[in-house]
């Protein structure tokens, strides 16, 4: 089948997905760099804004156990703040790894093999900022574990007809998929390392990682097997999770939650703003670590048009919540609609209008797709607007259906702390792993390389 | 017979011997081997380490011990409350309830059904007495100069100083029992001629000096709204600010209940502000206050032309005067409620009446008492104040206080005892009390609270609370009843007649003195009368009502004549009493600093009322900062803007800015040093001026409009009449039908509540009620901000129509207990579940904190633990011992003695809402199982609807077709909020009728019709 793909390609006339002279052993060397150099200042000086973060992070859940969650803005009508907002926010962002491993894979996209690795990195971060806040949003975070099926003596058991369970389950078996899948695919990259290893702690360290990877045909025949498998698993994750996370809302009777629409709305912007992230970050990454070679101006360009569909799929789903507001032709529903673009909140909705369906559409021109100085601030504007999206869905509730009981949620220090705090989270572990890890898939470029064609050379008819 | 338990043991083998000998197998350890040093040392570490262990003694939970009874008190059961009756007074206002007690701890307030008027039911004020009685922040013992003292010291010194020949006076707040003036007669025996005078700032002055001035006796009307059939209020709140707003309230509501099959009243509001009493009136009109009595005298100059005997008895001088002023445009305006009204007054002639509130002018009240008197109206009748020729002055407080401070200055009074009250703050800000106080040899307050003349007092004295002390009250109706007290003092208080006696060194008992008093009638001696009165509460009904005639004093003449139409650019200042703290008496109640006020849901401030055009014109909004300045005195108040408000008139709320305890210290502005003995009910404002400074209000509703939803149902009568669909054809049709099975409901009981919008009038009597039964925390001022606030049942106030002439919808609403309820099936813990009886329980228990039933709940009854509300509370004391996950304050240990034993004390992140008052039906049905009876809607009562003065809130057993509750179903007024959602509530509403003039319909809705 290889050989097949091969031959479309010639036909087609593809780019060649590895650029530069690149030899088998370039590539590794390429990859492996930034690795085995020296620790660089700047790393040292980005680690500690991230660890400061981090440690605010820390603080501020400890203060937030100590006190209550009062610390929050959050109140009644508006139960769910930044807690919930940044909780989705966090699992959209981790949308674009497995998608591009799992269903990429499935389908035989050959250039997500240089992206993959990053991506699937920025997923299991991104998914463990994400769990801090089902974990610290309860008000006794003590007994978290009551939602949890552990057969008990106080005969405690779950209600599974909750969505908020659902959200559980979903997203930890997301995490737990993405990290499995993350692992195995790193593990003949990590026998590599161990092969290189000058000093002993990597010797042991990567040794114990690589958990005796031989490279033997046996080897790679199960790696194969394991790895489609995982795929399979991963593709129907990757649509389920931001869908139940959805549901969390759609289930509820709330003016403006209450919609069918929200299992596609919720993963269109999951991988939305997942491929808008990968590219801002890859863009920085394959210029600092001079990867230009390995992650093409081709690749970022095919992700810029995926965030391109993706956003010309949030602007239909925009405006079909607004006719379905309408056609509805139930006030609490239109009320609900017509207070997100002109209420309190109006701000955050234009911002969301302007991040996600109109900036995108500059991806039409192939100047912009090809611009890394517009496809990161398109990307940046993407979250931004993604970031409201989400503030726009969860602070609804400010206005439901009895006038009285309306109110506004305002966010306090502790709530922007907190969001701030699981950046650090995110970037200490993105930093340490762009130092420590193989920031690109070794394996699978190599191959994706003509030089892994058993027909290389080969002259066609 | 030998037992063996193997072949081997039977045949005694060798291999057998050590299974036998050891006890446990070789293979197992046993500490056989001999003690090493080594293992010494082991053992020795692991027994400090478990012993030490043992030594945290700070992880267990605190040892407490159960002691039981040496002797059982009578009908004490552990567990059960017992119930007594005692009487409620609060200065002039007297009322009868039960107390329920539990294990000796007097816990909640109720109303005494066996007490004439009220119906068994409190005001909110009422309710919160409750705290005040528990109110850590009490006087603890007496002081002198600030330093512990006691009673002793205390009747040394004063006895030292009456024998030294010092003039010793009294200042009281309104008292209104026999046995106080019994006591002051003989402190006069032993002590001398002893002045007495009697000061309320929030007192009835204007209604006995206009009575006097028409009729030349001093006298109050009460109104018997029950058979009233049209009211004319002239700036009366007699709903909301009135001695007798809950007789007032329950009589009103039975009028106002066309399911009841009686003749809808019909009441027509006067007034400048928008009060309790104008949010229910069938025609609100708005005057502004120094219009009110040229209106007043237009519509006597049109009534005249109807009511031949009016016209005999006005002066000559009168009947000009309201001639004139019907010319002015101010007057004229209102001409087509004069007209309805002087229709209605020829169609129900003595039926009708009228009725002045005690914040207006005297000349108003006289005015009423010659238009009662005139149209002969049936149900006034007049009282002279009970005990008015003891306090003096007629038992009017403006010329009693002035006269007590021109006596402190020339010298007459050198030493005052203070009974309540905080003078320093409420007296008239031109008699400079303060001042003349210093002059004095010593200053005694007697108080529940130190407040600012606590702080200018020598002496300051704990005064027993009523729930501490034995005691006879008089009504102004002449109903007496008996105060018993639930408590011995819970300080080192004594009561008013108890001090008196201190002071004359009298041997006296308030027991026997109440005994005695009450022997008097030869018929009542046997104790047989005394048990069934202590039993009831109530003594004597008998009704001292007088018949005046009307003889007009020269002095009304003369101010008649005196009358000017009001300037069309002068701005008024009226005084208001504030309908949560009165006049600053309840500051320090935490629940009622907290409860939003019925018009304006502010809690814990007051602010300048002022309408919207008033806001518009000055350029002011809401929270502005703004100076306010009277030929006197300047203040600095936040503005709010309060739609119905009259546009000249700006309202000054009292009672706020004083500090007499944690709570009310910082709450708002205090308005008193604009108030002088010339400007008592209101004062003309100089000028307003903004400082560009923000001040932020903490309000419990931020949006009043209704935004065109179906929530309040409001129509009239003559359009129900027509189409009994009229209500439920209101709003969007109920959906009942479920796309899954629903669960079966198969309890012997099905709770249900129907509250009746046409009864409420947004008192909140409920909502304090609530938060007495059910433990429930104040949040504190920022937390209102930021919409935390606690109570489980909240009045929902909507404006609606003309921003300038609003209606006010009142809406209660607490936990609907939907049947299909959409806070159940989120919860990812089944921590709230429905019971087969109907109720939407919650097991704190189970509770994690998720909130998400809060944000599914369609109606936001849900109430959040944001923090541990009792540990916040301003009054919460440090553990005395720490324990590991668990809170380092808890709430005051008074305030612990209050909280009810049958409800959880919820803590931090946990959620909790109304439970229909479980702990009270539950108790219900152990009391009929145990009875062999059916549960009775009669005595199962939830705390909101015992509460309810207006009987508004019917609760009971729907599968019980003779219940209230299932009759009031039937009810063509019957809807319920939100049915297109299919929650199947069981709580619904009955919808709002009124009864307006058919004159005075709006055009729009004839056309309807």
């Amino acid at each position: 089948m290889t050989q097949v793909v091969q031959d479309i390609d010639d036909t087609i006339n593809r780019p060649a997905l590895v650029t530069g002279d690149a030899t088998f052993q370039a590539v590794t060397d390429a990859v492996v760099a930034p690795l085995e150099a020296p620790t660089p200042r700047w790393w040292m000086i980005a680690l500690t804004g991230t660890t400061s973060l981090l440690l605010l992070l820390l603080s501020l859940i400890t203060y937030l156990l100590w006190a209550g969650t009062g610390v929050w803005g959050v109140n009644s009508p508006v139960g769910w703040g930044f807690d919930i907002i940044n909780f989705v926010y966090w699992v959209g962002i981790a949308h674009a790894g497995t998608l591009i491993s799992a269903i990429l894979f499935t389908t035989r996209q050959k250039w997500r093999t240089s992206i993959s690795r990053f991506a699937e990195a920025m997923t299991i971060f991104a998914v463990l900022c994400a769990l801090i806040y089902p974990g610290i949003h309860v008000g006794r975070m003590w007994l978290a574990y009551y939602m949890f099926p552990v057969p008990n003596q106080m005969a405690l058991w779950p209600n599974f007809k909750s969505p908020l369970l659902w959200d559980l389950f979903a997203v930890s078996s997301y995490f737990t998929l993405s990290l499995v899948f993350w692992y195995i695919g790193m593990m003949p990259d990590l026998a590599t390392l161990r092969d290189r290893a000058l000093t002993k702690t990597r010797k042991i360290v990567f040794g114990i990682l690589a958990m005796g990877w031989r490279g033997s045909a046996r080897h790679w025949l199960h790696y194969e097997k394991a790895y489609l498998i995982l795929a399979a698993m991963g593709t129907p994750l990757v649509v389920s999770v931001s869908s139940v996370v959805s549901m969390d809302f759609a289930a509820s009777q709330i003016p403006g939650w209450h919609a069918t629409i929200f299992p596609p709305y919720f993963v269109a912007g999951a991988v939305f703003s997942g491929f808008a992230m990968v590219v801002v970050m890859m863009a920085g990454a394959r210029k600092v670590f001079k990867l230009e070679n390995l992650v093409t101006m081709h690749h970022l360009e095919t992700m810029n048009k995926i965030v391109l569909g993706m956003g010309m799929v949030m602007t239909y789903i925009y405006s079909m919540e607004f006719f379905m507001a309408w056609y509805s032709a139930d006030p609490y529903e239109m009320f609900a609609f017509i207070n997100r673009a002109a209420g309190p909140y109006a701000a955050f909705y234009w911002v969301m209008l302007f991040g996600n369906a109109v900036l995108p559409q500059l991806f039409w021109m192939k100047r912009f797709r090809r611009s890394i100085v517009w496809m990161v601030i398109i990307g940046i504007m993407a979250n931004v607007g993604m970031w409201c999206e989400r503030f726009v869905i969860v602070t609804t509730i400010h206005r439901d259906f009895l006038p009285s009981s309306w109110g506004l949620f305002i966010p306090t220090w502790v709530d922007i702390g907190t969001f701030l705090g699981t950046w650090g989270l995110f970037l200490t572990l993105f930093l340490l792993f762009l130092r420590f890890l193989p920031m690109i898939n070794i394996t699978e470029v190599k191959s994706i390389m003509p030089q892994a064609s058993p027909h290389e050379g080969d002259k066609h008819v | 017979m030998k037992i063996w338990r193997s072949q081997e043991e039977q045949q005694n083998k060798d291999e057998f011997k050590p299974w036998v000998e050891r006890e446990f197998q070789p293979e197992a350890s046993v500490l056989e081997t001999p003690v090493s040093r080594r293992s010494f040392i082991k053992l020795l570490g692991g027994t400090v380490a478990i012993a030490g262990l043992s030594g945290c003694v700070s992880i267990r939970k605190p040892v407490q011990k159960l002691v039981p009874y040496a002797q059982q008190p009578e009908f004490q059961v552990p567990g059960k409350s017992i119930y007594y009756a005692s009487t409620y007074v609060d200065g002039a206002e007297v009322s009868g309830v039960l107390v329920e007690s539990t294990e000796g701890r007097p816990i909640k307030i109720e109303g005494n059904p066996l007490y004439p008027g009220t119906g068994g039911k409190t005001s909110a004020i009422q309710q919160a007495a409750i705290i005040g009685l528990y109110d850590p922040d009490r006087a603890q013992f007496p002081t002198v100069g600030g330093k512990k003292s006691t009673w002793d010291a205390f009747g040394e010194y004063i006895r030292g100083r009456v024998s030294a020949g010092a003039k010793v006076a009294v200042l009281s707040e309104p008292q209104v029992s026999g046995t106080f003036f019994e006591g002051l007669a003989q402190l006069r025996k032993n002590a001398g001629p002893v002045a007495y005078f009697q000061y309320d700032p929030v007192g009835n002055d204007a209604e006995l000096q206009g009575s006097e001035w028409a009729s030349g006796r001093a006298l109050n009307a009460v109104i018997d709204y029950k058979t009233a059939d049209v009211i004319v209020s002239l700036g009366a709140d007699f709903l909301g600010s009135s001695d007798l707003a809950v007789s007032n309230t329950q009589a009103f509501a039975s009028r106002r209940d066309p399911d009841s099959g009686v003749k809808l009243n019909r009441l027509y509001a006067f007034e400048s502000r928008y009060s309790l009493t104008g949010s229910r009136a069938d025609h609100r009109v708005r005057v502004d206050a120094d219009d009110m009595i040229p209106t007043a005298l237009g519509l006597v100059a049109v009534l005249a032309e109807v009511v031949p005997a009016l016209k005999a008895k006005l002066t000559p001088e009168m009947q000009i005067a309201g001639a004139k002023f019907l010319a002015v445009p101010n007057v004229a305006k209102q001409k087509k409620y004069f007209a309805a009204i002087a229709d209605d007054i020829s169609k129900n002639g003595s039926k009708s009446v009228f009725v002045v509130g005690k914040d207006q002018a005297p000349e108003l009240h006289a005015l009423a008492f010659i238009l009662n008197n005139a149209i002969g109206a049936l149900f006034v009748s007049y009282y002279a104040p009970a005990f008015g020729s003891e306090a003096g002055f007629n038992g009017r407080s403006l010329p009693a206080i002035t006269e007590l401070v021109r006596q402190m200055n020339s010298g007459q009074i050198t030493d005052l005892i203070i009974i309540g009250g905080n003078p320093v703050v409420t007296a008239p800000a031109d008699l400079k009390f303060k001042q003349s106080l210093k002059q004095l040899n010593s200053v005694t307050h007697l108080t529940q609270l130190t407040n600012e003349t606590s702080r200018a007092s020598k002496w300051v004295l704990p005064r027993a609370h009523f729930l501490e002390k034995w005691g006879d009250a008089q009504r102004i109706d002449g109903v007496t009843s008996v105060i018993q007290p639930l408590i011995r003092p819970i300080v080192d208080a004594k009561s008013d007649t108890e001090t008196l006696a201190v002071v004359g060194r009298l041997n006296w008992r308030d027991f026997d003195a109440v005994r005695a008093y009450f022997k008097r009638p030869a018929a009542t001696k046997t104790d047989a009368t005394w048990k069934k009165w202590l039993h009831d509460g109530v003594v004597s009904t008998v009704s001292p009502a007088v018949t005046p005639t009307i003889s007009i004093s020269p002095e009304l003449i003369k101010r008649a004549k005196a009358i000017k139409a009001a300037k069309n650019s002068a701005i008024t200042g009226i005084f208001i009493e504030d309908y949560s703290v009165r006049d600053g008496r309840h500051g320090n109640s935490s629940w009622m600093q907290e409860i939003p006020d019925t018009i304006t849901k502010l809690t814990w401030d007051n602010a300048l009322l002022v309408s919207p055009q008033f806001a518009k014109a000055k350029g002011v909004e809401n929270e502005a900062l703004v100076e306010v300045k009277t030929a006197q005195n300047t203040v600095t108040l936040p503005i709010w803007v309060v739609p119905g408000m009259a546009d000249r008139t700006v309202g000054l709320l009292l009672g706020y800015g004083q500090n007499s305890g944690r709570i009310s210290a910082g709450a708002g502005v205090d308005v008193f040093p604009l108030r002088t003995s010339t400007h008592f009910q209101s004062v003309g404002i100089q000028s307003i001026t903004k400082t560009g400074r923000k001040y932020t209000l903490a309000t419990t509703q931020n949006h009043g409009a209704m935004e065109g939803r179906d929530l309040v149902r409001k129509v009239s009568e003559s359009e129900l009449h027509e189409d009994p669909k009229a209500m439920k054809e209101m709003g969007e049709e109920e959906l009942t039908h479920s796309v899954f099975n629903e669960y079966p409901l198969t309890g012997n009981h099905q709770w249900g509540m129907t509250i009746d919008l046409s009864r409420c009038t947004g008192c909140n009597a409920c909502t304090v009620a609530c938060q007495s039964e059910n433990n429930i925390p104040i949040v504190g001022k920022k937390e209102v901000i930021r919409g935390r606030e606690m109570h489980w049942i909240r009045i929902d106030r909507y404006f609606s129509g003309d921003e300038n002439e609003p209606e006010i919808l009142d809406q209660p609403v607490t936990c609907l207990q939907c049947e299909l309820a959409p806070c159940e099936q989120v919860c990812p813990v089944v921590a709230t579940t429905h019971t087969k009886e109907g109720l939407n329980d919650m097991t704190y228990n189970r509770c994690i904190g998720t909130r998400y039933c809060a944000n599914a709940c369609p109606v936001k009854v849900r109430h959040f633990n944001f923090f541990d509300y009792q540990q916040r509370d301003p009054r919460a004391e440090k553990k005395n011992r720490l324990h590991l996950f668990d809170a380092v304050k808890e709430p005051a240990k008074s305030l612990q003695m209050q909280f009810n034993p049958e409800v959880t004390v919820r803590m931090r992140g946990v959620m909790e809402k109304c439970t229909y008052c479980v702990q009270r039906i539950n108790r219900s049905k152990f009391e009929a199982k145990n009875g062999g009876k059916k549960v009775s809607d009669v005595t199962l009562q939830t705390a909101c609807q015992q509460a309810c003065p207006a009987s508004a809130i019917v609760f009971g057993d729907l599968s019980d077709s003779s219940s209230a509750v299932s009759k009031s179903r039937k009810s063509n007024r019957d809807y319920t909020i939100l049915g297109h959602l299919n929650l199947k509530a069981r709580t619904r509403y009955l919808g709002a009728v009124y009864n307006p003039h058919p004159s005075l319909v709006p055009a729009k809705k004839k056309e309807v019709a």
